[in-house]
């Protein structure tokens, strides 16, 4: 749909921690350059892996967060609760001062639960026995956990949900955010994704997903990761959160709030396909999805751009589909194979870098395309960022296993 | 052995600090022990003295004190 009725929806504050640093300033610093934040995985060896590279974030939860809450949580959960604050402090709120209680809502993206967590207590259960297991085993893992521990680190008593759509995780929640807003059931909505999902078990499903790029040939940990490049072969992922406050425009411009844009349409579908690959080969049913977003062409699209050549050439043919003629003339670009792919996050994190490319007028370039894939005619940004002329919108296209579709309208 | 000092030492390793653990330290209202805290710091209690605690007939703990206490009792059963 899109929101262009009596009220809309807009946002107030960023915040970001991911592999680029923390705080939304540095995602948009790192984007920009094309700089690469993938290397090597340390946290766990990754040496029999095909995909041994990964987004890792400089967090240590424990500079930010009591130790206690850190011994009974995940690091999804740390990292989001972490980013949280920072949204919130980013858009001046307080809850219960700024905005009631519960007129406050939460809305995360997740696709990989506290893994790190869960993995540790499942070896101590299959080796020592139930009584080694941590009673916060089942509290910590679950994939609704930062949303709880957001609600209860701020306070907040509005409407909470946690979205499991695969990648396409975040942008419902920022979808569920809007709606929210529209509705009246809240009247400020934090949302967003987290992931952390650099742990043995966690690492290993995103590769026999089949989502992961295979080390190969002579290309560096920051060179696996290719979209609409001719040597794609599947996204390198990241760990970090990245949440955005919403407000219904009145309600910001009534508190003074500084508006960075505006979250103006959303549009979803499901591919609903089989075999090979759960996306729909002529990219029609993305189509769809990207026209409810925005029915006319956008200045420029954020690609999900995940290096999956099913899924690349897909989304080239579903913005053709979806925008005629001057599909080919759209600058259209994934920054984020520069910090890697986000998961839950990954929306979230294009809906911030498209709110601070606009006014800018520099659309950050896609990182490590050096070769387009032939076939696919778009106007792709790549080697280093270039302006896109009077930029007032920007279509973010986000997809999930399951053929899941949803796509974001941002204006300045 | 002192089993106070004990006590505050697997305490601290639950990430509680030795000046929040005074005999009179309420768990749920003066540290936000929760239930499933009061589990990790039970089972914690157990793998340290060697002993087992059924919190079903102990009751609820309600201060630091009766934590210790109840540590005392049950090395004491132990080493008879």
């Amino acid at each position: 749909m899109t929101n262009s009725e009596a009220t809309s929806v807009v946002v107030t504050g960023v915040g970001a921690t991911t592999p680029a640093g923390n705080g939304p300033e540095a995602l948009w610093e790192s984007a920009r350059d094309g700089a690469t934040r993938i290397t090597a995985i340390d946290r766990f060896d990754a040496s029999a892996y095909a995909c041994p590279a990964g987004g890792q974030t400089d967090f240590d939860p424990l500079d930010h967060l009591p130790e206690r809450f850190v011994k009974r949580t995940d690091r999804f959960t740390h990292l989001a609760v972490h980013t949280a604050r920072e949204a919130l402090a980013d858009a001046e709120v307080r809850v219960g001062d700024t905005v009631a209680a519960d007129r406050t809502g939460v809305m995360v993206g997740n696709v990989l639960p506290g893994w790190e967590f869960g993995e540790r207590e499942l070896r101590k259960l299959w080796t020592d026995g139930i009584r080694a297991v941590s009673p916060y085993q089942a509290t910590a893992w679950f994939s609704a956990a930062p949303q709880g521990n957001i609600c209860i680190d701020q306070g907040i008593r509005g409407p909470a949900r946690t979205f499991a759509a695969d990648r396409a995780s975040g942008a419902y929640a920022l979808i569920g955010g809007a709606q929210a807003l529209l509705r009246g059931h809240a009247d400020l909505v934090l949302a967003g994704g987290v992931e952390a999902p650099l742990s043995p078990y966690g690492w290993l499903c995103l590769e026999t997903s089949g989502l992961a790029a295979k080390q190969r040939g002579a290309l560096g940990p920051g060179e696996l990761y290719r979209p609409f490049d001719a040597g794609h072969d599947g996204s390198v992922f990241a760990e970090g959160a990245v949440f955005l406050v919403l407000e219904r425009r009145e309600h910001a411009e009534a508190r003074g709030a500084r508006i960075l844009g505006e979250l103006a349409g959303w549009g979803v579908s499901t591919d609903g396909y089989m075999p090979y690959h759960t996306v729909e080969p002529t990219g029609r049913v993305l189509a769809r999805a990207m026209r409810e977003a925005s029915p006319e062409a956008p200045d420029v699209v954020f690609a999900h751009g995940s290096g999956i050549p099913s899924e690349d050439v897909t989304e080239g043919y579903a913005l053709h589909e979806a925008y005629g003629a001057g599909a080919g003339r759209l600058p259209v670009t994934a920054p984020k194979s520069g910090f890697g792919h986000l998961l839950g996050g990954a929306a979230a994190a294009d809906a911030a870098l498209a709110l601070r490319a606009m006014p800018e007028d520099l659309v950050p370039p896609t990182v490590n395309l050096d070769r387009p894939v032939p076939g696919i005619g778009l106007d792709l940004v790549r080697g280093e960022a270039r302006p896109a002329g009077d930029w007032r919108s920007t279509l973010v296209v986000s997809r999930g296993l399951g053929g899941v579709n949803a796509c974001l309208l941002l204006k300045r | 052995m002192n089993i106070r000092e004990e006590v505050v030492t697997v305490l601290r390793g639950i990430g509680f600090r030795d000046d929040e653990l005074t005999d009179g330290t309420v768990l749920a209202a003066d540290l936000g022990i929760d239930s499933t805290e009061l589990v990790e710091i039970v089972v914690a209690l157990e793998q340290h003295f060697g002993i087992r605690v059924d919190m079903d007939e102990e009751g609820a703990f309600r201060t630091f004190g009766d934590l210790v206490a109840c540590a005392d009792r049950l090395m004491s059963v132990r080493e008879g």
